[in-house]
């Protein structure tokens, strides 16, 4: 049900305007009776209920009016009787780009500065990092953790393992634009689980580990006929992809057998949302000199 | 059935006014449980059915409308009857209504931990149950307006306006509220969407605060201040001129809770200006209450009941001055989403509304069973500490909200935030601390008055009370 029709406003309008008139000529009517002598009206209920009736109090009388006639006046000012906003033209997002404007231009010289620096530069700027510390506590700590050591399917940004290259000019395009990482589920393709738990072993085995050398050698006809497409021959991944490089012992969604075989079986997505529009470019710049300042 | 008429129904009352007393220990010990994971989260013992999430509105249901509601039903029943000089229409009506409020109860108290929820606030419950309420509710209707029209004085009381208030207002927002399209027998959709969800959404909370929470209390206060004080109301005027402009601006109100939203602007000022209107129309309340008691001042000194139901009426007051200042635009962009709003709504749930609510039992029960109560030294006792526990609750989380407001708006000299929103949960912690405290005491204070009322109820025995003869 919708409530978007000009029926609506003009049927809450009438109602407020009927709302307050009859509150303002009720507390009229009844402004100058009553009597203040110890006097019940007569009525009595339950052998000893009886009331008094005694003048409303000339302060809470004022009270009410004032209060009604601040109303009256909020209504025809601001936004609410006539049908094109009020007489001071306010508006929640006006006010909102007043105050964005505002912090703009108050903050617009630091900014500038920033903004004219590549990330390499501010990562050696120590007022720089300050500010981009706290820009990461913001908007990076949430998934990327306070400590920026990740979380499961959460790149650890202390490392030096990158998965779409080091350099500060692909971070930066990782913060404006985001990155969209889809590991396609295999199992169908490889022809079932055991031929999954085959591959997991290879993949273990090029990162060093000790596996069951039988199934790692079945695996490895399947990894080098469907994964090396993105890990690469030699599984260091390929940056330009997205490709994890899976020989480094580094494990973003879970470096154990179960969980590689399912990663490997049922795919995994993950997306890292574009700052763009959020941050604009001298903030994101300021994050990859960050990011770049406290990696190994 | 062909009941006593020269008796007054007084089982259903004492089977609600029992309830209430039961599901009050109950909804507030939920309450002390989630400000304790507040705390302490692992107190959740990673189960499902005992986390915030799902006992929060569970608390909130359990206290308003298991609590409170339990209250209102054993009241309304008590004072239409004895304000009317009539039994209630129908003992098998009402008696579905206690029947039927409780299995409401019951399944709230399955359905939520379960996760079973609209996610409205306040109106969590699924259709199914949704049903149950509407058909209790408009049974509740016939037994409360029934009984008011075979009323044998014939001007109606003061009390029973705003019972009347109550009844037809939420019998009207929670249709509304909870139209919705079943997608199956445990699961529907609102039947609005966006920002028009929000708005019913909101005119349905904010009145369920103003009729189901105020306007059914002030009918609590308007029997029970002046029987207890044994003083006439201060003014038959006064109590017109404001139960009418409380109807008519609280209905409005609503908007104040989407202040900053995408509710349009003009939605938003009407929201304000009501609430501030609503001001003086609460206050008349106050006032009536409060004047009540000019003249015989000193029976606060000696009597506990009169204690509980004097105070709930100054938190009543503090309550209803607060929520028109934080309904102010520039306000509420501090104090909205902080804990302030929990302090509001606890300095209004506790101070006044349970307290008047136990000063009512206090009244009520031994009346019931025809004794007088077990312990008067335990009563205040339990007022004192039920005092503490609300000054405790409210006062730390005024400030744990003004914290918040603060630190969540702080800016430094390069224009970023100063506070993550983690360092600001942090700086909740000891405040959380005194809150549980608060809670706790105020639940102790609850188990002292369901010993008291133990007590006197194992002492006494049903009362049959007899209707007066018509003068």
């Amino acid at each position: 049900m919708d409530f978007t029709s000009q029926f609506w406003i003009y049927l809450i309008l009438i109602g407020t305007v009927l709302s307050l008139l009859f509150v303002v000529v009720l507390a009229y009517r009844n402004q100058h009776t009553g009597s203040a002598a110890n006097e019940t009206t007569g009525h009595v209920w339950d052998e000893d209920l009886t009331e008094y009736d005694n003048p409303l109090p000339a302060w809470w009388l004022y009270l009410l009016y004032l209060t009604v006639i601040f109303g009256a006046v909020y209504l025809v000012l601001y936004p609410g009787m006539l049908p094109n906003g009020g007489f001071l033209n306010w508006t929640q997002l006006g006010q909102y780009e007043a105050e964005i404007s505002e912090a703009n231009q108050a903050y617009a010289e630091t900014m500038e500065a920033y903004g004219q620096s590549t990330p390499s530069e501010l990562a050696k700027n120590p007022q720089a990092m300050k500010t981009a510390a706290r820009l990461f506590s913001q908007n990076c700590a949430l998934c990327h953790g306070s400590d920026a050591r990740g979380a499961p399917g959460i790149p650890n940004l202390r490392d030096d393992d990158w998965i779409y290259d080091s350099s500060p000019d692909a971070i930066l395009t990782t913060i404006l634009d985001g990155r969209y990482g889809v590991m396609p589920g295999w199992e169908a393709v490889l022809g079932g689980r055991e031929a999954s738990e085959d591959v997991a072993n290879y993949v273990l085995q090029l990162s060093g580990e000790v596996v069951n050398v039988d199934s790692a050698k079945r695996g490895e006809a399947k990894y080098k006929t469907i994964c090396a497409a993105c890990h690469g021959i030699d599984g260091k991944g390929n940056p330009l992809l997205g490709g994890m490089n899976l020989t480094d012992r580094i494990w973003v969604h879970g470096g154990s057998f179960e969980q590689i075989v399912d990663v490997i079986s049922n795919g995994v997505t993950s997306q890292m949302p574009a700052h763009r529009n959020i941050l604009g470019k001298t903030k994101s710049k300021l994050l990859a000199g960050y990011v770049l300042s406290i990696s190994d | 059935m062909a009941a006593d008429q020269s008796n007054y129904n007084y089982k259903v009352v004492r089977q609600f006014a029992i309830m209430t007393v039961v599901w009050g220990i109950v909804g507030m010990l939920v309450g002390v449980v989630i400000a304790a994971q507040l705390v302490w989260p692992a107190l959740n013992l990673d189960i499902p059915w005992l986390t915030y999430g799902r006992l929060r509105p569970l608390h909130t249901n359990a206290v308003i409308f298991a609590f409170g509601g339990c209250a209102l039903f054993a009241t309304s029943y008590y004072v239409v009857q004895r304000t009317c000089h009539v039994r209630l229409v129908s003992d098998g009506l009402a008696a579905f209504t206690f029947w039927g409020w409780q299995a409401v109860i019951v399944l709230a108290a399955i359905t939520l931990p379960l996760g079973i929820t609209t996610t409205k606030e306040y109106a969590e419950l699924e259709w199914p149950i949704d049903i149950l309420i509407t058909v209790v509710w408009v049974v509740y209707a016939i037994v409360f307006f029934g009984t008011i029209m075979r009323r044998k004085i014939q001007h109606i009381y003061v009390a029973n306006w705003f019972f009347a208030a109550f009844i037809l207002a939420v019998a009207m927002l929670h249709v509304v509220n909870s139209a919705a399209l079943p997608a199956s027998f445990l699961k529907s959709y609102s039947a609005y969407a966006g920002v028009q969800d929000a708005m019913i959404q909101w005119w349905y909370g904010h009145n369920a605060v103003g009729f189901f929470l105020t306007a059914g209390f002030l009918g609590i206060m308007y029997y029970f201040v002046p029987k207890q004080a044994n003083r006439p109301i201060y003014s038959y005027r006064l109590s017109v001129v404001h139960f009418w402009a409380l109807t008519f601006t609280y209905i409005w109100a609503g908007p104040h809770h989407l202040h900053y939203t995408a509710l349009p602007d003009w939605a938003q000022s009407l929201g304000m200006v009501f609430s501030l209107i609503l001001l003086a129309p609460s206050w008349g309340g106050m006032i009536n209450g409060i004047m009540t008691l000019s003249g015989a001042w000193e029976k606060l000194r000696t009597d506990p009941i009169l204690k509980f139901l004097i105070v709930s009426i100054s938190f009543y007051g503090m309550a209803t001055f607060e929520g028109p200042m934080m309904s102010i635009k520039t306000v509420n962009s501090l104090s909205h989403y902080t804990d302030w709003t929990i302090g509001h709504v606890h300095a209004g749930a506790l101070g006044w509304v349970a307290l008047i609510s136990i000063g009512a039992m206090y009244y009520l029960i031994p009346r019931l069973y025809g004794q007088t109560l077990y312990s008067l030294k335990l009563a205040e006792t339990h007022f004192w500490v039920a005092c503490l526990g609300i000054l405790l609750y409210a006062t730390s989380m005024w400030v744990s909200g003004i914290t918040q407001g603060l630190m969540w708006r702080a800016v430094n000299q390069d224009g970023t935030l100063t506070y993550s929103f983690v360092e600001s949960v942090q700086a909740m912690a000891p405040f959380y601390v005194i809150r549980f405290i608060g809670g706790a005491l105020f639940l102790l204070g609850m188990l002292l008055m369901a010993y008291n009322l133990w007590k006197t109820v194992q002492a006494g025995s049903a009362v049959e009370a007899p209707i007066p003869k018509p003068v």
